[in-house]
């Protein structure tokens, strides 16, 4: 019998987490470390190895081709480009000190589209393959060019079978066209509320009244249009975290259910207000005790909180095709599923890459609406899109669920090499998977309700948390 | 173990059946324990200075393991060139 390679690593006192390419995954000891190492695996070991699709007898057998399935199944393969992300402008009516994406005053001319980028951009939709394309209008505040989003809108709508618009708006000053703009069933609004009133304030809007406009502005929108339409994230301060409880709470008193927690992004002109480059043990710290006041609000809630990137990972990890983050696939190929055309109509593969380039760090652009797409430059940084050869990633149990995230990479170190463990990427990753793990082995009924609402299971299944002794 | 310079050190042992794979994961331990300074006698005994006696513990512990690491990955190189290979069909 044949064992397909075994990732490992020390998760407790004699306990060791194995792993497989393909995700499937086992607890065992010391002891069968040291005979698998050894080549000594005895009849009981190779028993469950082959009940749960570990080991195959000869190539091309039903349990080799069932492994190279799920293997095949964790790639992530790029569809037609089917997502773009519109930048109609750079101006904004907040001046947020962590403003992730390098804006311009309200008033500063010559950061808005004009004209004739417009209509690049339609024909390059028009020139589009797919049926179905999803639009994010981001800025600046995209609201403050709702003449451009209008056109935008109604050009998509006859030319693509099905289309979705997602409005990236701090929902500050909203007219009534805004509103209108916004009310549409195939239009969504993605928002940030930054964990609490008082922190929003301090971080965002600065005056109350700006802070009660935006608060009344949110609850306009929920109320109106529901939560399946209405988003809201927080970014956080990694230097001045708040209760974890006052998050949830202020969260839940808008009936908003998904919190996907950010920590004050070490990209754009957010570099030059805040020291967050090596925040990753504060944060992951943090990150783990906000899932911890989860599973302990769930037990008693009647509508249950996921934290949408931990869900998120949850998910990868008990099952393979979850690859609609972005900033979590392998490979990860840029430029080819979605891209970003900014306000001068510059080709992005991903909006961290608009800001590296944007502070003069690197070049990511690839063209530009008018003289169209030049992925020369990303050809290069594709070829190390994939982590499952990487000489850290192979021998990490995570890989099959992790990805890679290479612009973060060149954004916080300018450079793509460093050993894994010393990025912020891996190590925030390494926590979250820990994690994951933790609660997938844990015998805690709160713990396994939470686990089995965010895995989407009717009830937790103790049959995931395989151990062999 | 303190040595003659006030250093702390371990001294560890590889088995024959995997000392081909001490050099590699003695280039992996550089760069997890770059403040480690490691020397291998005889091709089997390998001491480990520097640091305090808990990391030290640690870099002896991780030593074996990419010795491990490094081992399943040799003998498994072929076997996951061949899956590759039939995913990705080339």
């Amino acid at each position: 019998m044949n064992i397909f390679p075994l990732k490992f690593k020390p998760v407790g006192n004699d306990e060791f987490l194995f792993a497989d390419d393909a995700g499937g995954f086992f607890k065992s000891d010391a002891a069968f470390l040291q005979r698998y190492a050894e080549d000594r695996l005895d009849p009981s070991d190779y028993r469950f190895l082959d009940q749960n699709g570990h080991a195959f007898i000869e190539v091309d057998d039903l349990a080799y081709t069932g492994f190279t399935y799920r293997w095949a199944n964790r790639l992530y393969t790029p569809s037609d480009l089917d997502y773009v992300i519109l930048v109609p402008t750079l101006r904004c009516n907040l001046s947020c000190g962590y403003c992730q994406v390098s804006r311009v005053n309200e008033n500063t001319p010559g950061f808005d589209w004009d004209d004739a980028t417009l209509e690049a951009v339609l024909r390059f939709l028009d020139g589009l393959a797919t049926q179905r394309l999803k639009v994010e209008f981001q800025g600046g505040e995209p609201l403050l060019k709702l003449d451009m989003l209008t056109r935008v809108r109604d050009f998509c709508r006859q030319r693509f079978e099905y289309v979705e618009f997602i409005v990236c708006t701090n929902l500050q000053t909203v007219s009534d066209k805004g509103w209108s703009f916004l009310s549409e069933r195939d239009t969504f609004i993605s928002t940030s509320l930054d964990a609490n009133p008082e922190i929003h304030e301090r971080q965002r809007t600065i005056a109350k009244e700006k802070t009660r406009e935006f608060l009344t502005n949110l609850r306009l929108a929920i109320d109106a249009f529901g939560t399946k339409k209405v988003s809201a994230l927080p970014t956080l301060d990694v230097r001045n975290l708040p209760e974890p409880r006052s998050i949830i709470e202020t969260f839940t008193s808008f009936g908003l259910n998904s919190i996907y927690l950010r920590p004050v992004n070490y990209q754009g002109f957010a570099r030059k207000r805040f020291a967050a480059k090596d925040t990753a043990s504060a944060w992951s710290s943090y990150h783990s005790a906000f899932i911890d006041a989860l599973i302990e609000y769930n037990w008693t809630a009647l509508e249950p909180v996921e934290e949408y990137y931990f869900a998120h990972c949850l998910r990868r990890v008990l099952r393979a095709g979850y690859d609609g983050h972005a900033d979590l696939r392998n490979p990860n190929i840029l430029g080819e599923g979605y891209l970003v055309i900014d306000y001068d109509g510059t080709f992005y593969p991903t909006d961290e890459a608009r800001m590296v380039t944007r502070v003069g760090q690197f070049d990511l652009s690839m063209g530009n609406v008018r003289s169209g797409l030049d992925r020369t430059s990303l050809a290069r940084l594709n070829a190390e899109a994939a982590n499952n050869f990487h000489p850290d990633c192979m021998h990490c149990p995570y890989q099959a669920f992790c990805g890679v995230d290479l612009v973060d990479d060149l954004s916080r170190y300018g450079r793509i090499d460093l050993p894994k463990h010393l990025t912020d990427f891996c190590q925030r990753h390494t926590s979250i998977f820990d994690k994951v793990f933790e609660l997938i082995y844990s015998a805690d009924p709160k713990v396994q309700k939470s686990l089995a609402l965010w895995a989407d299971m009717p009830d937790y299944e103790p049959s995931l948390a395989k151990v062999h002794r | 173990m303190i040595d003659g310079k006030h250093k702390n050190i371990r001294v560890t042992y590889v088995v024959n059946e995997l000392r081909q794979y001490l050099p590699d994961a003695v280039s992996r331990l550089a760069y997890l324990y770059p403040s480690v300074e490691v020397s291998i006698e005889g091709g089997s005994e390998v001491t480990l200075s520097g640091m305090s006696d808990g990391s030290l513990d640690e870099a002896v512990r991780d030593l074996h393991f990419s010795i491990v690491r490094q081992k399943i990955y040799m003998d498994t190189l072929p076997l996951r060139e061949q899956l590759m290979r039939g995913i990705l069909g080339s």
